[in-house]
């Protein structure tokens, strides 16, 4: 147990290293040198470009820039070269932001998806799991923010609420409950846009997981054991479909930062992914590297605290 | 004994047992078509091919039936099946039939001929990125399954494929695309390159799969006993029994592209002008939702039904591909 | 040893699968009685429709694509096929129980073996925790295995095949069924286990003094334990006989054929027979007698009817009524 612990710890640590190398090439190699920031605003004099290549060490070769910029981002001192702030700080704050966004959509995403599958795997082939089948394409197929604009003119329209942004301003002085009011009509829409796709995805792996453990002969055999369908269903066959999920739990992780640029775009909400787009747009090198190592990490822990669960919940793996 | 003697006779004839002889091109063809939804997503999917080459045909050359890049000011933001207003048009500015089918954008362009030439720069979008991508899969994945146990110094040829695949799939996707696409200079083909360069993984890890499983079967180990040699093997006995997943994975990923360039295209990194493609249009016209939703619409529920007709399609054809799926039917 | 009552009797059974284009009739009209305290194999080669016939019995053929097209299962004086899903339930595993083929993977891996077992109990009887735990660990006994205080909390991943047949058949008898149906358990297992498994259903029916249903395509397996035989081919009962007698005068000549590939000392050095040509698909069942193409016997009414059973005194019926009338010496 232990050794499969260090050893898969040391092989992702391996890994971590690998993505930081190919994230700094990708970026550094693409056309367009990073000192070359905006040459058309009077603002940046060759002096200041050369200031600016100076203080942070671009003047150096490569490999040596590569360094500069995870010391500097292991010891917390790496700005943004848009406005001078800890790059670390910016995340932090943009990550609170976000975190709303995220939990009530995957609660969303998780408590809907497996009635929905598992219902229509024990119902398969009727109306109810047709339907939902079209229903999940449907959710899968339909562009983001072409939905979201949808749901924004029916919400607009129909309800009179405001909900782009994270609250509406000047409510300063307005009593509690309408405050709360408004940011749940706020955190609504992004959050339901968030999660449609997940609920979709989801439900439609829950169903084929269902249907998979449930042509198992053990099923058979509980059933010949006169079991009523509820036990059948939902002990034997349940406890079976749900093992890889208590995998992809950890997978949920790498969701705080991606997947949401469009929505946090669309809905002008102040999260990471709306920072990583104007960090893209102001070619502000570091808060993209920090992002992208920030969501490499993420993706490790979340594969590692699924391996983890694995070993905890599947009794025919013992190590 | 007396019925052992009487079947070793000459005389008697074992007649044939009535099994009935039916290809698997027909046998899945049977299952397939018994899928409603995913007919109609094939039916759809034939109908977007035709429609995305005659658009090329109607709106390229230079005198093109229907011109997408003609701009008219006078006539801008015209509702779908609006007549041509023919006093203040010059003649060569008149859409074919002097109507306009999908209506005009802001500049008076004709949005019909418009989505005709997008439908064709989607699919290529969609096609080429796709296929880069399977192609890197298919070659990775291959190596992967087939040379696997062989040394490169300290590490297998697998381990160092399968932790390159790790290492890519800890990037988030999207984020990606969109940063080397923004840091890139804009042009339609380096959208595809990128799309097809960061959506490979998948194909490489079930090609890999397939393989690894195929060269333990009986007939691979026959072949190999029989002295036919690696390349023979793979692409002769091999990949025809790989290539299933491959297809039904390529459907899914071209309708996954689509959206992708969509999504680009709406942050305002797609493909660039003069191409007119979906995703574009619907980004334009977002601007206008109000006072010409038919901007936003059109090329939406067109990239729905699209992506949804391959995801339909492309389900359909795992559904039908698959042996074990097809038994508990 | 005939005046025993029956204790299950399946009349003309058919049941239907239903394909996207095609209908099979996988179990064709079958008629079969098991009497109390007796032993009854149904032998067949695979895809004749003897596991299909036995499902039927607990209600468990997948429908679709399954469908019990007619017949009637008596059992305890009701019709099974006429009781309603919660009426099935109480009769499965509490009077009729079922033994599976694969032992692996006919055990839930996530559930302890205590847990599998003490849960048909549950269901059916009302019982104290501690008493239910007993009772366990005393079936467990019963099948042979050893040390079963410690084998209750083990997953079934942890134990051998042989031992995972045991335990499937503890949680058979877990009730006290009437009727244990057996679909080939003996089949996945090393030849030795196959044996143990054997003599312990065979010392389990005579202690417990219950029916057993044998479902195998194992002749040895039927001389070994079998009271009475009944022979199944592509969907129908092709003949029926005590033991001995099915053995000694065969009256079908697919039984003959069978009989004949049996490898035996006597046939040192010889070939070993085998039936020429292949069990029929059963949706595309030759008309006639469905085993007409493979028979050297047949004769032209062979390939436009299918014969009754015809009797042979002593409980012995067979459905080919040329066989006899060519060589009544055997």
């Amino acid at each position: 147990m232990l050794a499969f612990i260090s050893r898969s710890i040391i092989q992702k640590i391996i890994t971590l290293f690998f993505v930081s190398v190919v994230s700094f090439l990708i970026i550094h190699l693409a056309p367009g040198k990073p000192s070359q920031v905006d040459p058309l605003n009077p603002k940046f004099t060759p002096e200041v470009v050369e200031r600016f290549r100076k203080e942070f060490h671009l003047d150096k070769p490569l490999h040596v820039q590569y360094l500069y910029f995870y010391r500097d981002l292991f010891t917390g001192q790496t700005v943004s070269w848009k406005d001078n702030q800890s790059v670390l700080n910016k995340i932090w704050e943009r990550f609170l932001n976000s975190l709303p966004l995220f939990i009530v959509g995957t609660i969303l995403t998780w408590t809907l998806s497996f009635p929905i599958g598992i219902r229509s795997a024990i119902f398969r082939g009727h109306i109810y799991d047709r339907s939902t089948t079209f229903f999940s394409y449907l959710m899968i197929s339909i562009p983001g923010f072409f939905f979201a604009y949808i749901l924004i003119i029916f919400v607009v329209t129909r309800f009179h609420v405001p909900v782009i942004g994270m609250e509406t301003f000047g409510l300063g002085d307005a009593p509690i409950p309408h405050v709360l009011m408004d940011r749940i009509w706020h955190l609504l829409l992004p959050s339901i846009l968030g999660a449609t796709g997940g609920i979709a995805v989801l439900s439609r792996y829950v169903r084929s997981q269902m249907l998979e453990v449930e042509g198992q002969e053990y099923i058979r055999t509980a059933k010949a054991k006169g079991l009523p369908p509820e036990l059948v269903h939902y002990k034997h066959a349940l406890r079976n479909a749900l093992l890889p999920f208590v995998t992809m739990f950890g997978l949920i992780l790498p969701g705080l930062i991606g997947g949401s640029v469009i929505i946090e775009s669309i809905f002008s909400w102040p999260g990471m992914g709306r920072m990583a787009y104007e960090a893209i747009l102001a070619r502000d090198y570091p808060v993209i590297l920090t992002v992208n190592f920030v969501s490499a990490v993420l993706v490790l822990v979340g594969t590692f605290i699924s391996d983890i669960l694995y070993l905890v919940v599947d009794p025919r793996i013992r190590l | 004994m007396n019925l052992e003697k009487k079947t070793s006779q000459p005389d008697f004839q074992l007649e044939r047992p009535m099994a009935p002889k039916s290809s698997q091109i027909k046998e899945f063809w049977l299952v397939f078509s018994n899928n409603r939804l995913a007919i109609g997503g094939m039916i759809i999917f034939i109908l977007f091919f035709c429609s995305a080459l005659l658009g090329l045909f109607l709106t390229s050359g230079p005198d093109p039936i229907f011109d997408p890049a003609q701009i008219r000011l006078q006539e801008k933001l015209r509702p779908p099946l609006a007549k041509a207003n023919l006093d203040t048009l010059r003649p060569e500015e008149v859409p074919r039939m002097g109507i306009y089918f999908f209506g005009t954008d802001d500049l008076g362009r004709d949005v019909f001929a418009r989505m005709l030439q997008g439908a064709w720069v989607s699919l290529t979008v969609g096609f080429v990125a796709v296929g880069i991508a399977i192609l890197i899969g298919i070659f990775m994945g291959g190596i992967a399954g087939y040379f696997g146990q062989h040394y490169l110094g300290a590490v297998s040829i697998d381990t160092l494929i399968m932790r390159i695949v790790d290492i890519m799939l800890c990037f988030p996707s999207f984020f990606l695309i969109l940063t080397v696409v923004a840091l890139l200079p804009a042009s339609i083909y380096n959208i595809m390159i990128v799309i097809g360069l960061t959506s490979w993984m998948g194909t490489t890890r079930f090609v890999r799969a397939e393989f690894l499983s195929l060269r333990e079967q009986d007939f691979v180990v026959a072949a190999r006993a029989l002295g036919v040699n690696n390349f023979r093997i793979i692409f002769r006995h091999m990949m025809p029994n790989a290539i299933a997943p491959v297809l039904v994975s390529a459907t899914i990923g071209i309708a996954t592209a689509i959206l992708t360039e969509a999504g680009l295209s709406f942050l305002g990194f797609g493909v660039p002008p003069p191409h007119a493609t979906w995703g574009n249009i619907l980004s334009d016209g977002k601007r206008f939702i109000f006072d010409a939703p038919w901007l936003t619409f059109i090329p939406g529920i067109a990239i729905l039904i699209v992506v949804l007709s391959f995801n339909l399609f492309g389900e359909g054809l795992r559904d039908s591909l698959n042996p074990k799926l097809r038994q508990r039917r | 040893m005939a005046n025993k009552t029956d204790l299950i009797s399946v009349n003309k059974l058919k049941v239907n699968f239903r394909n996207n284009t095609e209908i099979a009739r996988a179990v064709d009209g079958v008629s079969y009685t098991v009497r109390r305290e007796e032993t009854v194999c149904l032998v067949g080669e695979s895809g004749c429709g003897k596991t299909v016939s036995a499902l039927s019995i607990l209600g468990l053929i997948d429908s679709p694509p399954g469908e019990i097209v007619s017949g009637e299962i008596l059992f305890a004086g009701k019709n099974l096929l006429k009781l309603g899903e919660q009426e099935l339930q109480r009769i499965r595993g509490n009077h009729i129980s079922m033994v599976f083929q694969e032992p692996l993977t006919s055990l839930n891996p996530v559930f302890t073996i205590g847990d599998q077992i003490t849960e048909a109990i549950r269901i059916h009887k009302v019982i104290a925790p501690d008493e239910l735990y007993e009772r366990c660990i005393q079936l467990l006994k019963d099948v042979g295995i050893t040390a079963p205080q410690e084998r209750f909390n083990d997953y079934p991943h942890q134990l051998s095949g042989g031992q995972r047949q045991r335990v499937m058949i503890a949680m058979a008898l877990a009730c006290d069924p009437e009727l244990m149906i057996a679909d080939e358990p003996t089949t996945a297992l090393d030849v030795t286990v196959q044996a143990q498994i054997l003599q312990l259903l065979k010392s389990l029916q005579r202690s417990r003094s219950m029916s057993v249903l044998y479902i195998t395509h194992d002749l040895g397996v039927v001389a070994n334990i079998a009271d009475r035989v009944y022979v199944m081919y592509a969907g129908i009962i092709v003949e029926q006989a005590y033991t001995y007698q099915l053995f000694h005068h065969p009256r079908h000549p697919y039984t003959q054929g069978l009989l004949a590939s049996l490898p035996n000392l006597s046939k040192r050095g010889q070939r070993l027979y085998s039936i020429p040509g292949t069990v029929p698909n059963p949706a595309h069942k030759p008309p006639g007698c469905p085993f007409h193409p493979r028979c050297p016997f047949a004769i032209d009414n062979c390939r436009i009817q299918c014969p009754e059973m015809c009797n042979y005194g002593n409980e012995h019926l067979a459905r080919c009524p040329v066989l006899y009338e060519k060589n009544p010496d055997i």
